[in-house]
């Protein structure tokens, strides 16, 4: 492998190779560049609602905005932000670490990328105030085209990533490179195959119900009614069974970027991988039986929901044994501290605070009580900001001399940081406190909540969220800046400063040099 | 192929945006407005077939196999995917469509249950912790019936029904005698795979002309409609899935017609892949009749 010089292609601004790449790390850089125009937008979502909530009443939010704001957001969020950064960080990494030339099959990828454009149009122009849970009766009922056009978003989403989750799988079944087993197989591919896995067989559930409510709004079929029936509580079964799951579907690769991270800045393997394995198939699995954990309070003293809480408990072990590893892992390496390796810490410490916080949810009493509550909405923000985008952040500045040839300032990477790490505590850490004084979500003006003995705590732990969040977006302000910038006039990155290519450390000598001479890599 | 060389491909991005055709035409179907939802459905459908002969028609342009079709001889090796060959991909859609079906045919008994007392529902209800009256409003009749008190066999054509499962086995038997003939290599003789093809499409058409037929039937004489109750709802949600996946197979087993005639075709396993599929969406009638029409 030579150090020689590598220049920086501008290969987006040619349109024919815009649109009709077929490379999976070009894809894999547009799925990126996807994701961050979304956060951009998402996240100016988000802080017009904390600066709305900085103060108890109305300020200059309409009430008529404010559901289609938060549905927004989360949808948005969820599949255009986080699982794009999972599908654009597999494309990118998974045939380098298992030595393909590229995904099985090229176009499909390059489909699978563009229907994800007319999806977000239709969740974006929706604006429908139905909550990215869409419960019944309210998104039946609801008039106007709102509701459909997120529906119809949603359902162009799943579909796209049915085809992304089978050129995955394909991917790594097909193209490894000869003599990688399956138990060579690195973990984040190993996290890519089990998110495909979870994407093949979840993605259904959610399209099945979308059509239901599709034509109970257009066609009036009766599928949510109480007056014919059945019940809204159906649909709250339909759509957890497939969203639980897709928390997995997010969560599952930042893991495997976390090992990957991890792994390499310890400079050693990772701590008890067929533990780590198992660990990600038992989430796998019990992550597909534990969706009744959303409907205690809706039959909370049953024997479902003994079931249930008990399912979702035994999801804290696996969580523990790969949070475990990660710190043996730290524990037996020599650290080298660079800014993908604090991001990595950053996960695992957002994960653990979510994860603790979510076993707390998950007992039926506390449940009751946290049920609807800021709580929640702390809990699961801290999984998917505090965990899943710190991963990918650290796993974006980790490829990032790869991608452009090109290496990130180090110091607005550690001002990134440092505002990202203070932020998102300071928004989820003081949700979980607001939800505990009883402040439910999705309120616009909580003076309501006077009347609550702790209000001026409630006012208190409001305005640090919302500072809190001003810090996340200072600190996206600069990873984007620090993105853009580098990429044209930082310094270029004279030898790959990280060795990414393919994972050197499980191999042996003489299979890193037959692997050389195949020159598969890029 | 100067395309492949610089690794872009024209039609996937127009085939991925298409996509917004599809959004469009369901946004015009969701308001009522269902000339304009056909039209956009049927320009989507034009994009993706116009898309697909012509990537077939390049294919059979090239003498050697294209890379997609090799079986690189690693995954042959494979201890646990190895025996599947080129057939891998199919059985994980498959994988996907299995859940898919079941699904939808677990969601509309388990909806059956709730009102249909005689299955049982006042034992699950109390486990559940649920209310034990299903009909809670009374604002629909009680039971597994439509909005004027009729059972399935009440309403259903079974006779004609019957005829078309019938119909549509027939369907699998000639998809079984492509596929033997593609594996003798005969592809364009009179009863060669290119022909047994051709009739299974012709038979699958005929099965959803019926199945047509049928939805016009019910919808005028019986004023049987998705608003029936939980019923019609699950009926229409069931039998119209099902529908629409013949009306794909059709289309792909035309795709492989086309394929034979221009010469792109270059040993069985595409009819293999193509009658697997078909078999899968036969199995899947079978359920439906058994326990949307018999129970
Ligand atoms: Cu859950």
């Amino acid at each position: 492998m030579a150090t020689e010089r590598k220049t920086t292609s501008y290969w987006f601004l040619d349109y024919k190779k815009f649109f009709g790449t077929i490379d999976h790390k070009q894809i894999g850089m547009l799925y990126m560049m996807f994701s961050f125009v979304n956060i951009v937008f998402a996240g100016l979502l988000a802080l017009i609602m904390r600066a709305e909530l900085y103060n108890p009443g109305k300020d200059f939010v309409e009430s008529r905005d404010w559901a289609g704001y938060f549905t927004v957001h989360g949808t948005v969020m969820i599949f255009f932000v986080v699982m794009a950064m999972g599908a654009g960080l597999g494309n990118y990494l998974v045939p380098k670490m298992i030595g393909a030339r590229d995904l099985y099959w090229p176009r499909w990828n390059n489909i699978a990328f563009w229907m994800l454009v007319p999806a977000s149009y239709f969740v974006w122009s929706s604006m429908a105030p139905i909550g990215w849970t869409a419960y019944p009766p309210n998104a039946i009922v609801l008039g106007g085209d709102k509701v459909d056009r997120w529906l119809i978003g949603l359902i162009l989403a799943g579909t796209s990533s049915v085809i992304g989750a089978i050129n995955f799988l394909l991917t790594v079944i097909y193209l490894r490179r000869p003599g990688l087993t399956w138990k060579k197989l690195d973990l984040f591919t190993w996290s890519i195959v089990f998110m495909a896995f979870i994407q093949l067989a979840a993605t259904p559930v959610i399209t099945i119900g979308l059509v239901m409510e599709f034509l109970a709004r257009s066609l009036g079929a009766t599928y949510f009614s109480t007056n014919a029936g059945s019940s809204p509580l159906f649909w709250q079964h339909v759509f957890w069974s497939y969203s639980h799951p897709a928390v997995y579907i997010m969560i599952l690769p930042a893991m495997g970027l976390t090992s990957l991270i991890i792994s390499r800045f310890s400079q050693t393997e990772v701590f008890g991988k067929v533990s780590m394995i198992l660990s990600m198939a038992a989430i796998t699995l019990l992550g597909f039986i534990v969706w009744g954990h959303h409907n205690f309070t809706a039959s909370p003293n049953s024997p479902p929901g003994w079931f249930f809480t008990l399912t979702t408990f035994l999801i804290a072990i696996p969580s523990g044994i790969k949070t475990f590893n990660w710190l043996l892992t730290m524990y037996k390496g020599k650290i080298v501290v660079d800014v993908p390796f604090l991001f990595a810490i950053s996960f695992v410490l957002g994960f653990v605070l979510g994860g603790v916080t979510g076993v707390m949810v998950n007992t039926i009493p506390l449940d009751l009580v946290f049920h609807d509550t800021y709580f929640v909405v702390g809990h699961f923000h801290f999984i998917i900001i505090g965990g899943a985008l710190s991963a990918v952040s650290g796993a974006i500045y980790f490829i990032y001399s790869d991608m452009t040839g090109r290496m990130y300032n180090r110091k607005l990477a550690y001002a990134h940081y440092i505002f990202w790490v203070i932020g998102y505590i300071l928004t989820f850490g003081s949700m979980n406190v607001l939800g505990a004084l009883g402040m439910p979500r999705r309120y616009y003006d909580y003076s309501v909540l006077s009347i609550l003995p702790n209000y001026d705590m409630i006012v208190l732990f409001n305005r640090i969220a919302t500072i809190g969040a001003f810090m996340q977006g200072i600190a996206f302000t600069i990873f984007v800046f620090n993105f853009i910038y580098s990429a044209f006039k930082g310094e270029l990155a004279d030898e790959k400063p990280y060795n990414i290519a393919i994972p050197r450390l499980w191999m042996t000598d003489e299979e890193w040099e037959q692997l050389e001479n195949m020159e598969v890599m890029h | 192929m100067e395309e492949e060389h610089e690794h872009v491909s024209g039609m996937a991005p127009i085939v991925g945006l298409s996509f917004a055709v599809t959004g469009f035409g369901l946004l015009e179907f969701s308001q009522g407005n269902y000339a304009m939802a056909f039209l956009l459905v049927g320009i989507f459908l034009a994009v993706v077939v116009g898309s697909v002969v012509k990537e077939i028609k390049k294919r059979s342009e090239t003498v050697e196999a294209h890379e997609d079709e090799e079986v690189p001889i690693q995954f042959k090796k494979d201890p646990i995917f190895g025996f599947m060959g080129k057939k891998l991909w199919i059985w994980i859609f498959l994988i996907s469509e299995v859940i898919f079906f079941t699904l939808i045919i677990g969601l509309s008994f388990s909806l059956r249950l709730v009102v249909d007392e005689g299955l049982g529902y006042r034992e699950i209800a109390k486990f559940c912790g649920l209310p034990t009256d299903s009909n809670l409003f009374g604002l629909y009749p009680a039971g597994w019936v439509d909005q004027e008190g009729r059972a399935p066999h009440e309403v259903l054509d079974i006779p004609l029904t019957t005829l078309n499962t019938f119909v549509l086995i027939t369907s699998s038997y000639t998809m079984v005698k492509a596929h033997e003939a593609a594996e003798k290599g005969d592809f364009l003789g009179k009863w060669g795979a290119r022909n047994y093809l051709l009739m299974t499409a012709g038979i699958g058409a005929t099965f959803l002309s019926i199945q047509v037929f049928e939805y016009v039937s019910l919808i005028i004489n019986e004023n049987f409609t998705v608003q029936s109750g939980l019923f019609g709802a699950t009926f229409y949600l069931q039998t119209g899935f099902h529908g629409m996946h013949v009306l794909g197979g059709i289309i792909m087993i035309l795709f492989m017609v086309y394929k034979i005639q221009s010469g792109a075709m270059k040993d069985s396993s595409d009819v293999e892949i193509t009658g697997l599929y078909w078999h899968f969406i036969d199995v899947v009638w079978i359920m439906l009749f058994t326990l949307v029409y018999l129970v």
